[in-house]
């Protein structure tokens, strides 16, 4: 069904249009989209229109204006108010307000739709006449909907003429700029047009046969094709993330390995670090490294082949399967204790009490003493 | 040889590197560092709205774990003024129903006082607004309108929480005869299941509401026993292994004595009646140890063979609150090119994770109270609260119902 406005009528091409849009619940049934304007009938178009008439409360004689972009339909302008529901605005029996069934208030979103960037939108200007005429085009559509709830069907509107400056005699609204709302693709990105407007205020005559598809006659086509949407990617930041990257990994591999060239440990400002990288030296068989995990002064009480003795029973043969884990830490000011546990398969299971020490910001195994019990 | 090696390890980082940035800007909406969203799944009327307002009221002022809820101060102004809104007796005046258009995430700084004049900044809390006929719209019903920004955020909530109307429970269980409300329960259940979260709970709102025919209130166990009994969808989601145990949370906005019901449907407020919110922080408690249990769960899923501690998970995958939990009792992560290793078996983080919650602090130096002590805080409170809750004999359900049970 399509909804129309008094007075309405095939317009000359240099006047501007809009189609009369509402937005609104019932006592029962939930906030929907109950005029859409013809050329905006499709589910995407609907969606959007819902999502960016957002409730404003504004002082009379003022009006929201929203561009919306990335749509199919090319720019969009809303100009609207956020109307509290009265029985009275819309002919239903009863007084005062109108309420859902939980008793809350119910807001409408009751305006127009131009298809003109926000910019032209301001430079024509929209007046009070021109939203009672939206209001007298779309309240039998509420009120239908009202009274049928979920067996209401959603209304279309057609395209109507707006009162030029020259021939209006009424008020002025004054228009409230919201931020652009911004349609975004599969992906999550906005969808952004070439930043490219038509140059004139094009006069976008009704002319349309079908509602939800864009007829213009081939008379009153506007020489500026509608924008082309291109999706952002950002090609050129992934580039330079990469490059940095890359230098980082040179940079860092140089200094590891001129380091490592050095000496046998790397230092570690935490415990759990210096006993991460013992565990993992015995795990993989290296007993020279994970020497160098003592203290300077424990590796002076326990040399090189007791060390191997203790950690390495197996030495040569299959040292790979050497299990290494240990507790978590217990901190106590610039030292900390923690049990190392050794398994290999096949020989005795050690449990070490470990006492770590900071010596100058790194950590290192103090002392250990072998628990009684292992198997 | 190793030039080769260099050159190989380069490459590869580089390579990784333009993968992970090309997966940085595909989503266009990466969550900030250290962000839990909370998303309250619910129809319109539900109660989303009305359950923001008295989340930032219960949070105002610290309370006896000291956190509170900061916001922008556009936000802090709109909250305040919904808040004198409904605390505010002298009118019925309520918020209004949440439009299509008025989808908002609201952010929340999760700020913890401590001692001595010390705060920290915990996490980062989003809560997202949406009109609830756009959750009915996902559920098949509704007219089709779409969201883009709720659909992302019920894709990416770290949990998700399933709001029943007590007020249409209410009418299931007592008026009878409810085959929309009970169908409306099964859609919103069958939402749930869809989710890909495993962290899923349920809240029934307006729980004051909830009385039989000659006024007196129910228990949870009587509303849920109920439930099964006229509801064969609810009966099954109790039972669907994948969440494990679903707490059934009961949420009044309102409280006890603040709101009469008209015949009508309308509410009025009590003149000079006190505004009091029950159980309003408890969806906000059950968050945090959730996402730390649901992370454990995947990284023992995905367990190297035969081992307790290595996983194949890759750590960009954990939650930025598991990983302070994590740092925060000392739980050392390794990571390499498939996964990473813990120093302590993943069974045992909980236990370890708890423990050091329930340690005294020690004296460290310097004493600084920081973001993984504000952590330590709020996760602290979170268990605290949330064991409460189970153990309180008025919200016990029998008998407890085990995922994968008949």
């Amino acid at each position: 069904m399509t909804v129309s406005a008094p007075g309405d009528a095939l317009a000359a091409p240099d006047r501007p249009h809009a189609w009369p849009f509402l937005i609104g619940r019932a006592r029962h049934a939930g906030h929907r989209v109950l005029v859409v304007p013809d050329f905006m009938a499709d589910r995407a178009a609907v969606s959007a229109l819902a999502a960016a008439a957002r409730t404003a409360d504004l002082p009379d004689g003022t009006a929201r204006l929203r561009e919306l972009r990335g749509l199919a339909n090319g720019p969009i302008c809303l100009v609207y108010r956020s109307p509290t529901a009265r029985a009275g605005d819309y002919r239903l029996p009863g007084d005062g307000r109108l309420l859902d069934e939980t008793g809350r208030n119910i807001r409408l979103a009751e305006g127009l739709v131009l298809r003109l960037p926000a910019s032209a939108v301001e430079a024509i200007g929209i007046d009070r006449a021109d939203l009672e005429r939206v209001h007298a085009t779309v309240a039998p559509a509420y009120r239908l909907f009202w009274e049928r709830e979920d067996g209401f069907t959603r209304q279309t509107s057609r395209g109507l003429e707006l009162s030029t400056p020259v021939g209006r005699g009424g008020e002025p609204i004054r228009l409230q700029r919201d931020a652009p709302w911004v349609a975004k693709s599969d992906s999550g990105m906005p969808v952004h047009p070439r930043p490219r407007q038509p140059e004139t205020v094009a006069g976008y005559g009704p002319g349309r046969q079908e509602s939800g598809r864009d007829q213009w006659p081939e008379t009153q086509r506007p020489e500026t094709q509608w924008p082309e949407m291109t999706v952002a990617r950002p090609r050129r930041k992934r580039l330079l993330f990469a490059a940095g990257a890359a230098v980082a990994a040179v940079i860092v591999l140089t200094v590891v390995l001129v380091g490592h060239s050095r000496a046998p440990v790397t230092p570690h400002a935490l415990p759990d670090a210096a006993l991460t990288g013992f565990c993992d030296a015995v795990n993989q068989g290296s007993a020279v490294h994970a020497y160098g995990f003592l203290s300077a002064a424990y590796r002076q009480q326990m040399s090189k082949a007791v060390f191997n003795a203790q950690f390495f029973p197996a030495a040569g043969k299959d040292e790979s399967k050497v299990a290494c884990t240990f507790t978590a830490p217990a901190m106590s000011g610039n030292a900390a204790d923690s049990t190392i546990f050794v398994v290999s398969p096949g020989h005795s299971r050690s449990t070490w009490s470990a006492h770590l020490t900071e010596e100058s910001g790194t950590w290192y195994i103090g002392s250990m003493a072998r628990n009684a019990g292992g198997r | 040889m190793s030039a080769t090696v260099i050159i190989v390890i380069v490459l590869a980082l580089a390579a990784f590197g333009f993968r992970q940035s090309k997966r940085a800007g595909s989503t266009g909406s990466e969550p900030a560092p250290d962000q839990v969203t909370l998303l309250m799944l619910g129809f319109q009327g539900s109660g989303k709205t009305l359950m923001l307002a008295s989340l930032f009221k219960h949070f105002r002022l610290g309370g006896p774990y000291g956190i509170t809820l900061l916001t922008d101060d556009v936000s802090e102004r709109e909250l305040e003024q919904l808040i004198d809104k409904i605390q505010d007796t002298s009118n019925n005046d309520l918020p209004d129903s949440t439009g299509l258009g008025d989808t908002r995430a609201w952010r929340f700084t999760v700020r913890v006082l401590g001692e001595d004049g010390n705060t920290a900044d915990a996490l980062t809390l989003k809560y997202l607004d949406y009109a609830g006929e756009y959750a009915e719209s996902v559920s098949g019903a509704g007219t089709g309108e779409v969201d883009g920004e709720f659909l992302s955020t019920l894709k990416s909530a770290d949990i998700i929480v399933g709001v029943l109307d007590g007020e249409k429970i209410r009418r299931l269980l007592v008026d009878g005869g409810q085959g929309r409300v009970a169908h409306e329960l099964d859609r919103l259940l069958r939402l749930l299941v869809r989710a890909d979260q495993r962290s899923v709970h349920l809240v029934i709102s307006k729980w004051d509401r909830l009385k039989d025919a000659h006024g007196r209130p129910f228990t949870l166990d009587q509303v849920v026993r109920q439930l099964e009994e006229k509801s064969a969808g609810f009966r099954d989601f109790r039972r669907t292994p994948k969440f494990g145990r679903i707490r059934i949370i009961p949420v009044s906005t309102f409280g006890r004595d603040f709101i009469d019901v008209l015949p009508d449907g309308s509410t009025a407020k009590r003149p000079g009646a006190q505004w009091r919110p029950m159980n309003i922080d408890l969806p906000f408690y059950c968050t945090l140890p959730d996402i730390l249990s649901g992370d454990i769960a995947l990284m023992a899923a995905n367990a190297k063979p035969g081992s307790t501690t290595q996983t194949t998970v890759s750590r960009d995958r954990l939650a930025q609150v598991t990983l302070g939990a994590l740092a925060m009792a000392d739980i050392a992560l390794k990571i390499s090119t498939h996964g990473f290793a813990l120093t302590v078996p993943f069974s045992a983080i909980t236990a370890r994770v708890r423990a050091r919650l329930a340690a005294p602090q020690e004296h460290r130096q310097p004493a600084v109270f920081g973001t993984r002590d504000a952590l330590g805080r709020v996760l602290k409170a979170s268990y605290s609260r949330s064991e409460a809750f189970d153990k309180d004999p008025s919200w016990k359900i029998h008998p407890p119902v085990e995922a994968g049970q008949p």
